[in-house]
This record gives C-alpha cells, structure tokens and sequence, in this order.
C-alpha cells in the first residue's frame, strides 16, 4: 500500500471516531444539569466600602505589563470552564486624533495585558460572569501603578 | 572531467525519471503549474482546518493557540516516516533500477552512480516535502500569526532536512541491501520472517484492541484527553529534543502572544545541519566505494539449481492467462507481501473501529454515521487493492506487444489479467464486512445488498483502472527503470479510490440521515448500472484501439 | 363574438395565403418569413396585455375558476397548444425541415380545432371574463391565423399525407413539441398540490428536478448529436422559445414600467440571451452565459431561492426550474451540438468582459433601485442570501459598508462582499473552461472511438461480401490459403503525411525461406510488425494463409508464430511453463504439445534448463525459449525478426537447422536478418528494403553468377564495393 493510501486511511480513522463522539453520542441529561452556583474572583488586594469592591494594584513594568486575574468557580467541575468569561470595561481612551483606542486586553482564561502607562488611563474593570444562565458574576477593578 | 560526467548522468535520469516534456507545451505546463498550486493549497487548507479546529477546543495548551511541541511532533514522526519510505524507494533505485546494467558500463566510477541517484532521489525527496510538510507548516504560519520572512526560511530548512532524510537513507541502503539479497537468497527465512512479523503485528493488534474500554465518551473525558495529549508532547519534547529544537529554529517560539522566529537557535541549528550533512557526506562517499560496485552488480546475479523435469500441462486457453498471472504474481514476493499486509490489517482496524464505537454510547445520527464511515473505510481498504492495477499492463514492459500477436480477442487478453486483484479486494471485502456487520444492526437482507454494493464499487474500480492503464501505457517507465519512475497512472487510480470512497460515505450518510426507505437497494442498482457502462465501454475500447496501441 | 372573429379571421388570413400563394409562387417564403416575425410579435403583445393567466393559481379540486374540473383541464390544454402551435409555425417558414412541414400539418391543425372547440375558455383564462373584450378579439385573431396558417401548409403539401420514412421524426418531433410547450400550472393542474416542504434541502422532489435537468442535457445530446448544425439550432431554438413563454407566464406591459421587477439575476438574463444567440450569432453574449451562467444556474439548483412552503408543481416552482434548466443546460447543448463553435481563450475573455459589465450594472441598478424598493436584490448581491448559507464569517464581509447620497438617493455598497462574490465567480469561470476542456476531450474521444469501430463493423460486412458472404471464423480467400500475401501495404505513424513503408506487395508461397533484407530505419520491423498484427497498416491488405491480419485477426494470429527481435518474455516463469503458456493459447493438445518439446527441447540443448525460471537464463536460451514458443503449434508462417543477434555459433547452426526443417514441412519462414551470409545459405529468396519501398524480390538462384549476395545486396542498396 502507498503511503499516502495509509495516511488518508489513518486521519479517516481518527476522524470518524472524533465526528462519532462529538455529533453521534447521545446527550446525558446529567451533562447539562449543573449550573454555576457561584464565580469568585480571588487576586485583589483590598475591598472597600459597604458593597466590598474589589481592587487590585499591578505595577508597570513596561509596554505589555501581563497580570493573571485568578478566580474560583462553584461546582469546580472542568466542563465549568468553558461556561464563563471575562468582560473589560473602561478599557478605551479617545486620541489626539479623536480615535477611540484600547490600551488593555484579555483573553478567556484571565490574563489581563496592559499595552502602556498612560497618565490618566490606569483603571479598568475585570467582570467575570457565567455563560449558562446562571448569571452569577463578581468583578475587579485593576490599577496600574508606576514605580 | 569528473564533474561533467556526474552532471551527465544526473541530467540524463532526471529527465528520464521526471518526464518535463510538459514545459515545451504552454498549455500543459500551466495545466500542470495550476493543478500542482491547486494541490499545495488543498494541503493547506486542510491542515489550517485542523489546527484551526485544534487551537478552538484548545486541545494542545488552555491558552488558545498551538504551541510549538506540536509541530515538532508532526515532524519527527514525518521525519521517521520519510527516512524509512526512502530507504525503501532509494533501496530499489541503487540496486534494483533496470537502468544501472547500463549505468555500470559507462566509464564512471560507482561513486558517481551512487551520488547521482541520489540527487535524483533527492528531487523527487523535495517534491514530496513540498506536497505535504511545505503546505502543512504554511498552515501552521497562518495560524500562529508567523512574520512574512518565515515563508521564505521554512522552505530553505525544508531543503536542507530533505537532504538529511536523503543522505541518511543513503547510508541505511546499504547494510539493507544486504538483508534483502541475504533474504532473496533464503527464500525460506524470507517466509519465515513475514508470516512472524504478521503473526506479531496481529497479537499486538489483538491485544491493543482488547484494551479498549468499554465505555468512551471523549467529551466528558476531553480534558483528562486534553492533559494525555499534551503531558504525551511535552515527553516527547523532554526526550527528543533536538526535534524540537529543530521545530524552534524552523517555526520560532511563542513569547507571549506573539511568535518570535528568530532566536539563537536560527544560526545554530542550521550550521549543526550543514555540518551533519557535511559528515553523512563522507560517510556516504566512504562507505558506497567499496561496497556499492559490489552491491550493484550482484542485484543481477541468479542462483542456478538443477531442477527435476517436469510434465507439460494443458490448461484451457480461456483460462491459460488468468492461471499464468497468477503464478507470475504468487512469484513476486512484493506483490503477495502487499497483499497479506491489507488482508491482515484491514479486518483488525474495522474490529478496531467498531469496538471503539461500541464503547459510544451513539444515538440514532451516531449509528447513521457508524455505518457511513464503515463503509468509507472498508471501501478505502478494498479499492487499495485494485491501486497496483494501475501498471498492470504497463510493467510487462515491452513484453505487453507479444500480446497483441496471440490469437485472441483483445478483452480477453486485458480482462484475464484483472482476477488477483478482483479476488483481492473480495477477499479483503469477505473479512471486513462481516466483522461490521456483526456490531451493526442491519436487517440480513441489507448486510447482503450492503456486501454486494460494496464488492460492485471495487469492481468498477478495477475496471476503471485498468482502463487508465490501458488508455496511458507507461511502458517506456517500466521498460528503463523496472518499475516506473512517476507513473501517473497511479495517481489517478490512488485519487479515483478517494473519489468513490468519499462520495458513497456523502452518498450513505446524506440518504440515512434523510431516512430515506431503501436506500441500499438504490445504491445497488446505481453502482451495477455504472459498472456495466465501464466494462461495457472498456470492452469497447479494447475492441477498437488496442491494434493501435 | 369571439367566435365571429374568430371565423372573420380564419377566412380572412385563408384568402390571403390563396392569393399570396397564386401571385408570388416562388417568393411565396419571404410573405411567411414577414408573417411569423409579424405574428410573434403580435402574440408578444396580447400575452402581455392578458398580464398572467387565471390558471396560475387554480387547482382544479378547489378554486377553479371554470366550476368544472374538465373545462379548467381543457383551458389549460387550449394554453399548452395555443403556445406549441405559436412558436411552431414561427419557426416554419426558417427551417426547411419535412418535420417541422408535418407538424404543422398535424398538430398544428388538429391542435388550432381543439383549440377553436374551447376557444371561451381560452381567452377567459387570460382575460377572466366571458365577456368580448379587445384582449378576446386579439386573441380570437391569433388563433385564426394559427389555423389558416395550418391549413394552408395542409393544402400546399399534398394533404395529410406524410412518408412512411418520416414518421419516426414526427413522433419524436411531436414528444419534444408537447413537452417542452408545457405551461408551468398544468402540472399542479395535473397533480395538483404535493410535494410541500420537499422541495429544497435535498429532499426528495429537489433531488428530481435536479435528476431531470440532467436527462434534459443527456437526452436532448444523445437525440441530435447525429444530426446536423442547423436541425440542432432549430430543435434548441423552438425549446428556448417556448421555455421562454413559460417562463414569462407572470408578466405584463408593467414590467417595462416597473424597474424592479426587470429580470436581471444572472439566470433570468439567460432565458432571453440564449433564443437571441440561437437567432442571431451573438458571440460575447453567448460565450457570457456558457461560463458564467452554466455555473451560477448550477448553485441556483443547488440552492433554490423559493420559499420552501410551495409544493412541488406550484407555478412559482415549476418556473424557477424552467428559469434554471436552461440556464445550466442549454448553453452546453448548444456547443456540444456544435451550433458554436468551441470556445477558444479570446471567447473566454469575451465572457468576462460581459460579465464585468454586467456585474457593474447590476451593482449600480441595485444601489438604485433600493431607494424605491428594498427588496431589490439583483444577483443576490444587495442581500444576505448566499452569505448566510456560508455561516458568520461570510456574513461579517458584509459588515463594511460604503454609502454616500446623490441628491434625495442614498447609494448603498458592500466593497469587501461584492469584491469576494466578483472574484469567486471569476475563479468559478475558470474551472468552467478546464471542465469544459475535459468534456471536449471526452467527447473527441468516444466520437473517434465510435468511428473507428464503424469502420470495423464496415470492413467485416465489406469482407463476408466480397466472399460470399462466409461466417468471419472462415479463410476467406481460397487463393491466399497456403501463402503469405501483402497487397499495396502503406504505414504511417499518427497524423504524419510520411510514410513509414510504401506500396509493399509480397507473395510468399509454402515451403519458401525468404530473408528479409534492408538498412537500419528502411521499415523492416515495421513490415514485420504489421503482418503479426502489433501494428495496423495504414493501407492495403495482408492475408496468412487465407486470413486478412485486421479483419481477422483472431483467426489470422493463429496461422504464424512470431519470434520478436528483442525477446519479452515472464521472467518469473520457468521455460517450460512459458512454452506451454503460449501452448495454451494456441489450443495445442497434449500429445502434438508433449512430441513437439521433446524434439525442440533436444534440438535446441535446452534439457537442462527448461526448467529453471527465465530470468536465470543467458541471451541465447532466452531466444532459443521464444522459438519454441513460436514452433510449438505448429504455424503455417514463421516470422523471425533478428533471431540470430547475439547468439553463439551452436545456437544460430540450431536455428538455422529448425528453420530449414520448418519449411521443409511446406510451411512458410520469413525472416529478417543483417547476417548476409547466412541468409546467403539458408534463403532460396530474398527481398531487399531501401528508402521505405522494396527495392528488390527475387530468388537467389537468379543472382548472376559470380556476384556474391553481399555485392548485390550492395549495389541495389546503392553502395559501391571498393576493390
């Protein structure tokens, strides 16, 4: 047998089983019963006033300043972790030239990139939130500080 | 002096080999420069598609992306894989092409024989790597976000590693040659050796698939897969290194979020090649002088035994052709090695398959697909039988003209040459299905239109192959090389069996899940009617041309 | 009322044609040519006025406008026959086809009666009134003419009477007439409403009317393939006329007025571009729709645009497939049936330069036209039809917009969308040109196949005739039996004017050893691979022993045993079984089998080795193998080409003694050789070869005494002995 004939036949193979499982299985209703009860965002450093808001200092440490926001999620299931994401807010600022620019981002496991210090542009505000209807959510806000 | 001599005779085999008469036509050499893009961004896509789909169920890292350990996986087994096939394919060229009994009377020395194939097999190395790794790692450049230098450096590193796997095979060509005459020459041990291999391959196979749970189900399992597949990388990583290495100087490494192509090791890696390739130089050079001539000649000697005398037989001569086939096939150890393989494989990857979607738990659009992609694969075995007919009147060589002056009709003389195959593929047909049928839950009136579809489908690419034989002789391949260099022929079949395999399995799984009411028996009556037109239009054809041929 | 037009008319126009008839005799054809344009013109008129036909939307178990399921069935008939005799007649007085004569004869004239029978439910359906109305009258009129015209065909050729021989073509004429003419209601007339919700998605009635638009391209091919250009142009033309009619079921005057309702997708263009190219030659519009609208029609099948909720045979439906059918196989038929010719590169450059013109049309009428209708969606590139098909990446092409406003108009573009769907449809264009390649090949191909195997089937009824008319399995020429024959043989290769051989004729007589002289290149092999069958002649004819080599060639292969000048051989069989493979093959029985090898075996010292495979075997044994293989049964001519190159002494004394003792036995030995001495010895003739002709034949005892072979060889060959 060719070569080539082999190959095909072995990614069929390996296709045909991954297509199986993911369109031909049957759905267990127990797979979808579980809910998020609750989200928790744990990296802060201190909470302040009645509705304990949570704040969290990242120092400056050049353009593309990386900070991991860590967080725990009720049931801690593995599943669950493709049922929430992170929303940044006051991420924006508006240029000389009148354009709306970003200066952070992040991604879906928590990973929260500053692109540069600007003066009056240091907070922003990290919202967790559930994906499956449970709306539970819990937010920070991060400041960067320059040393 | 000597240079030209070696440059004559590279020239001389590229151009028998290569057959580049397409550049004189323009119209040929744009068909042949489109189809080739056309196959290199097939190639591409698909593999973008993978990774594509890979990087979104973040399958090798939580961070969305692909790292690269994969890639340097992908490489090293390639790199396994291509250094063994040409091993192979460089094996037969030095010691077993028809051209070197003229090739060793020209006033060269060995050496030069052996370099010069070797360049030779070095192209045809290149045009593979640029078939499949070129357009694999192209994909791996879209999707990783790599800068537009990487697509100029990976094909010069693909270069140089073609000649690594070249030079390598080089060397193992030597010592396997050996073997294999050792093996000619004790025919028994030969035996003796496969029916061991196989015996092995099919209790490891046994064993493998006794192994396999009973209950699978890879989305509540996906991230202990996930952390298989991924710790499964990082070992290979930690012990193959160099691989990986390799991989970095190649591809870059991620810092970030963003790929970074060259580091450290852009400079190192490739003098380390340079000097690897210089030493299997000198080692090829040191090693293929004494030995080489040595080998070469002795490819063409025979063992002569007295035999005892035998009695003529008389067979009828409607059969005579078909029994001599036979007998010609059964005396070519390659042919009947091919053969027991697929028999041997085909059965334990169908009871492979089906145990593993038995351990799914599937719902109805499951079991539709099980038998879908069952048929796909059982027919992918049975029409790879039917490949080697895409030669089968062209390796006679000049031996297929003496046909034309026996006393018998044209088709009789094409067709009777089709039994082995034709017997194959049923052969392989009679293993697989019932082990599919065993674990599906087909009416027995559907298992019997399902065997005989399937047996039709591999008929009519017998037939159809053997038709593209026919319509596009390669003697003149056979007749020099012994075997042809790039016979297109093959091509064609090899993409015919895809087609056919590919459009029943649309054919199949569109029809079921529409739950159409008799679809099989549909799908028997179709495949008939279309084979009846092939044999009827071969028939025709050898009626008409094969005077001209 | 009606009625009283209607016979005002059929007299009216029944006089004329007598008068036109008397008068102008022989010009009489230009009145009819002036009358069909008039009179389709005039039907283009009324069918526009009427604006749609009340069946469009009748069923005939409810809501049927007549009350009665028969006169709503009649109706639809009188439409379907009004519609086949309308373009039939206009096509008449263009084409000089008998089919087309007796067509009119009689389906237009029995057809225009049923007509006049249920005349008020004709024009009802297109005027919904029982009432006299212009739109009555006009149509009152048109019938008149449709039977006037019929009747004078009738009166002109002889009556009713149509030749036997022409009968077939009127059916076949009559099946294509009524099925192509079908007005799109009557199939919901016929089988009223089925079918709802399996008319896309591939489900079932999606899948037939896919099926059917390929029988319509398959059939239509394999009916005329065999007829010629202008028969096909007009068969194709009355079918895209008459689709045309259906197509236009729905329009009226306001269509000209209404700009949004212009009939400007891609596949709509086609059903009024394709009967102007079959009318006039039109090469960039056609060439247009051959690579651009095959294609789109194509995905159009694919995914139907109608709402899946219709049924099967609702007007809408059976319309968007007419639309789509001809779009896709029309243009295809026309250059399979050579009515164009094919296309070369300029003609696909053509096309795309139609095509961008189009295209930039469409894009400025859409941008246009949105402001007084939204729904304005010209070649689906103003709305998210195809986009949404494809999923959220195509979508979000859509996404960049460009707008500006010209004065109260707002000019809405998509830039990115509309520059992808350009290029993909300019991609698809090119794979329509390398498919169409393939097809042209394809077609070439089983055109010279089919031509070849005539000439076979020819030659053999040729040769049973010649001979009295023997079974193919018998000699055929009592005279040649016992001889080699060669009569004028000519050969070349391929399409060359050179011919490798030239006006060979031989005899060769039983018990003759001739050896077959020539220099390297004068077409020895050639010869000798013509008369053992490898290759054809071009010309002329070869017997052995009574069989002609190509019209029996089963039978004359059986005569000879050929020895090659290069043996080809199975290596991996042994001597013996090679030799009795071919033994096989030539029906040797045991006993003949089992003497003959032992004498051969013996003669030719192969005892030792017969046994081994062949591949052990030395230059010489394998020569000495093919020999016995050619003298195993026994033939009546052995050809040898080369046999001695490269053997030793003993071996060639061996050969030379089998072929002596071959002859001997009143059979035949032709054999060619460069060993001048030994043909010397061994040939009682010789026929020499020079410059692809025989230069000279003739028997060694006639060589003048004193002259050795090898000088006259020489001298005739045209070299002179230097002394």
């Amino acid at each position: 047998m060719r070569k080539s004939v082999i190959f095909f036949i072995s990614i069929i193979f390996i296709i045909s089983i991954v297509v199986v499982s993911f369109f031909g299985m049957q759905a267990r209703v127990d797979q979808f019963k579980s809910y998020i009860t609750d989200v928790t965002i744990t990296s802060f450093d201190t909470t302040v006033g009645p509705q304990k808001t949570k704040y969290l200092n990242v120092n400056y440490e050049g353009p593309n300043t990386y900070v991991t926001i860590r967080y725990t999620v009720l049931p801690n299931k593995a599943e669950q972790l493709n049922k929430i994401e992170f929303i940044l807010t006051n991420n924006t600022y508006v240029d000389e030239n009148g354009e709306t620019q970003e200066f952070a981002k992040i991604n879906n496991i928590g990973i929260l990139e500053f692109y540069n210090y600007i003066e009056n542009k240091r907070t922003v505000t990290v919202t967790l939130r559930s994906t499956d209807g449970s709306n539970k959510r819990d937010s920070v806000i991060v400041v960067l500080n320059k040393i | 002096m000597r240079t030209n001599k070696l440059n004559t005779l590279i020239k001389m085999q590229i151009k028998e080999k290569f057959n580049l008469s397409f550049f004189k036509n323009k119209k040929q050499a744009l068909f042949k420069v489109v189809f080739s893009v056309l196959g290199f961004v097939s190639v591409a896509v698909i593999a973008y598609l993978i990774l594509f789909i890979c990087k979104f169920l973040n399958l090798f890292s939580i961070l969305n992306y692909i790292p690269v350990n994969v890639m340097a996986f992908v490489l090293g087994i390639m790199f396994v894989i291509n250094v063994f096939s040409s091993t192979i394919i460089l094996s037969r060229s030095l010691y077993y092409s028809q051209d070197n009994q003229v090739l060793i009377t020209y006033p060269v020395n060995a050496n030069s024989i052996f370099i010069s194939k070797l360049v030779v097999h070095y192209i045809g190395e290149l045009k593979r790597t640029f078939s499949f790794l070129v357009p694999v790692f192209f994909a791996y450049g879209l999707i990783s976000g790599s800068p537009i230098i990487y697509y100029l450096w990976m094909p010069i590193m693909f270069c140089l590693l073609a000649v690594i796997t070249v030079l390598i095979a080089g060397i193992i060509s030597i010592p396997c040659s050996v073997v294999i005459r050792l093996l000619n020459r004790f025919k028994i041990l030969k035996i003796l050796i496969s029916v061991s291999l196989l015996i092995l391959v099919g209790c490891f196979a046994f064993f493998a698939i006794s192994k396999i749970p009973a209950d699978i189900n890879i989305l509540a399992s996906w991230r202990e897969i996930s952390i298989f597949i991924r710790d499964l990388l990082s070992n290979f990583v930690h012990i193959f290194n160099f691989v990986y290495i390799f991989t970095i100087a190649l591809c870059g490494n991620f810092e970030g979020f963003k790929i970074k192509l060259f580091s450290k090791y852009s400079l190192i890696v490739p003098a380390v090649m340079l000097g690897i390739i210089a030493i299997l130089l000198v080692l090829n050079f040191a090693l293929s002088r004494p030995i080489y001539l040595r080998a070469l000649s002795s490819s063409f000697e025979h063992n002569k035994f007295k035999k005892r005398e035998k009695k003529n037989k008389v067979i009828n001569s409607n059969l005579s052709i078909s029994i001599y086939e036979f007998k010609k096939i059964f005396r070519q150890t390659e042919t009947i090695t091919n053969a027991l393989m697929i028999i041997v494989i085909a059965p334990i990857a169908i009871l492979a398959l089906n145990k593993i979607y038995g351990a799914i738990n599937t719902r109805m659009l499951g079991d539709y697909l099980t038998i879908a992609f069952n048929i796909l694969i059982i027919l992918l075995f049975a029409l790879s039988c039917n490949i080697p007919v895409s030669s089968i009147y062209s390796r006679d060589g000049e031996s297929f003209y003496t046909n034309k002056a026996i006393p018998k009709k044209p088709y009789q003389i094409l067709f009777a040459r089709l039994m082995f195959n034709g017997l194959l593929s049923f052969i392989v047909l009679v293993l697989t299905t019932p082990i599919f049928f065993y674990f599906s839950k087909l009416s027995v009136l559907n298992k019997i239109v399902i065997f005989i579809s399937l047996f039709i489908l591999s008929l009519l690419h017998l037939f159809w192959t053997a038709e593209i034989d026919f319509s596009n002789l390669q003697i003149q391949n056979f007749h020099s090389f012994g075997r042809a260099g790039i016979n297109p022929n093959e091509l064609k079949s090899t993409i015919l069996a895809f087609a056919i395999s590919l459009i029943t399995f649309a054919v199949t799984a569109f029809f079921l899940i529409k739950d159409y009411e008799n679809f099989y028996l549909k799908l028997l009556i179709v495949s008939t009617v279309i084979l009846a037109v092939r044999i009827a239009l071969f028939h025709y054809k050898a009626k008409v041309l094969f005077k001209e041929k | 009322m009606n009625y009283v037009v209607l016979f005002s008319s059929i007299i009216g126009f029944s006089v004329l044609f007598f008068v036109l008839h008397l008068i102008f005799k022989n010009k009489i054809s230009i009145f009819y040519k002036i009358f069909s344009v008039l009179s389709a013109l005039f039907f283009a008129g009324w069918f526009l006025l009427a604006g749609g036909n009340v069946l469009k939307s009748a069923f005939l178990n409810f809501s049927n406008p007549f009350n009665s399921k028969f006169l709503c069935l009649m109706a639809g008939f009188a439409c379907w026959i009004t519609f086949a005799t309308t373009v039939l007649i206009q096509l008449m007085p263009f084409f000089k086809f008998n089919v087309l004569k007796n067509l009119t004869k009689t389906v237009g004239l029995i057809g225009t009666v049923f007509v006049i029978v249920f005349l008020n439910q004709l024009i009802y359906s297109f005027s919904k009134s029982y009432e006299f109305s212009l739109l009555g009258a006009l149509i009152a009129v048109h019938i008149g003419f449709l039977f006037s015209y019929s009747l004078h065909t009738c009166i002109v050729d002889k009556g009713f009477y149509i030749p036997k021989k022409e009968l077939k073509e009127l059916f076949i004429g009559l099946a294509i007439l009524l099925v192509f003419s079908i007005p799109p209601y009557m199939l919901k007339l016929f089988f009223g409403n089925v079918g709802t919700n399996l008319i896309k998605s591939f489900e079932v009635y999606h899948r037939i009317y896919i099926y059917i638009s390929f029988a319509f391209l398959l059939g239509i091919y394999f009916l005329l393939r065999n007829k010629d250009k202008e028969f096909c142009r007009m068969v194709l033309l009355y079918i895209s006329l008459v689709t045309l009619i259906s197509y236009c079921y729905n329009y009226s005057y306001s269509i000209f007025t209404t700009p949004t309702r212009w009939p400007l997708h891609l596949c709509n263009t086609a059903m009024f571009i394709l009967p102007l190219c079959l009318l006039f030659k039109m090469e960039w519009l056609f060439y247009f729709t051959l690579f651009i609208n095959v294609i789109g029609a194509f995905f159009a099948m694919l995914m139907p645009n109608y709402s899946a909720l219709y049924s099967a045979f609702s007007t809408e439906v059976v319309s968007f497939w007419i639309n789509h059918i001809m779009a896709f196989a029309m243009p295809v038929l026309i250059i399979l049936l050579g009515v164009y010719p094919r296309p070369k590169l300029k003609h696909f450059l053509y096309s795309l330069m139609v095509f961008v013109f189009y295209f930039a049309l469409v894009l400025a009428l859409n941008a246009w036209f949105t402001n007084y209708n939204t729904n304005v969606d010209f070649f689906f590139l103003n709305s998210d039809f195809i986009v949404a098909k494809l999923g959220r990446w195509a979508e979000d092409t859509r996404n960049f917009i460009w707008a500006f406003k010209i004065g109260n108009l707002k000019f809405v573009f998509y830039p990115l969308y509309q520059f992808l769907f350009f290029v993909v449809y300019l991609l698809l264009g090119l794979i329509m040109w390398f498919l169409y390649v393939w097809i042209f090949n394809t077609q070439d191909f089983y055109k010279e196949l089919k031509n070849k195997n005539k000439k076979i089937k020819l030659d053999e009824i040729i040769l049973t005739t010649k001979y009295n008319a023997k079974s193919v399995e018998e000699c055929m020429n009592e005279q040649s039996k016992g001889k080699l024959v060669l009569k004028n043989v000519y050969k070349h290769y391929g399409n060359s004017r050179v011919d490798v051989v030239e006006d060979i004729s031989i005899e060769v007589n039983e018990g003759e050893i001739i050896g077959f002289l020539g220099l390297n290149g004068a077409g020895k092999s050639t010869i000798i691979k013509c008369i053992v069958g490898i290759q054809p002649a071009s010309s002329g004819s070869i017997e052995i022993n009574g069989y002609d080599i190509e019209k029996q060639p089963v039978q004359a292969k059986a005569q000879f045993g050929f020895v090659p000048d290069h043996y080809a051989l199975y290596e991996n069989l042994t001597g013996r079984e090679y030799v009795n493979y071919i033994a096989d093959l030539y029906e040797v029985g045991k006993e003949d089998r089992n003497a003959r090898l032992f004498e051969l075996v013996k003669n030719l010292n192969m005892s030792n080795s017969f046994d081994n495979q062949i591949k052990t075997y030395s230059h010489g044994m394998k020569q000495k193998i093919a020999i016995m293989s050619a003298l195993v049964h026994n033939p009546k001519l052995w050809i040898l080409d080369e046999p001695l190159t490269g053997l030793d002494p003993i071996s060639i004394y061996q050969v030379k003694e089998c072929m002596r003792q071959h002859a001997k036995n009143k059979n035949i030995v032709f054999f060619s050789s460069h060993i001048i001495d030994v043909v010397e010895k061994l040939c009682n003739r010789i026929i020499i070869l020079n410059n692809h002709k025989i230069v000279a034949d003739v028997k060694l005892k006639d060589i003048p005494k004193g002259v050795t072979l090898e000088q006259f060889y020489l001298n005739t060959v045209g070299e002179k002995l230097e002394k």
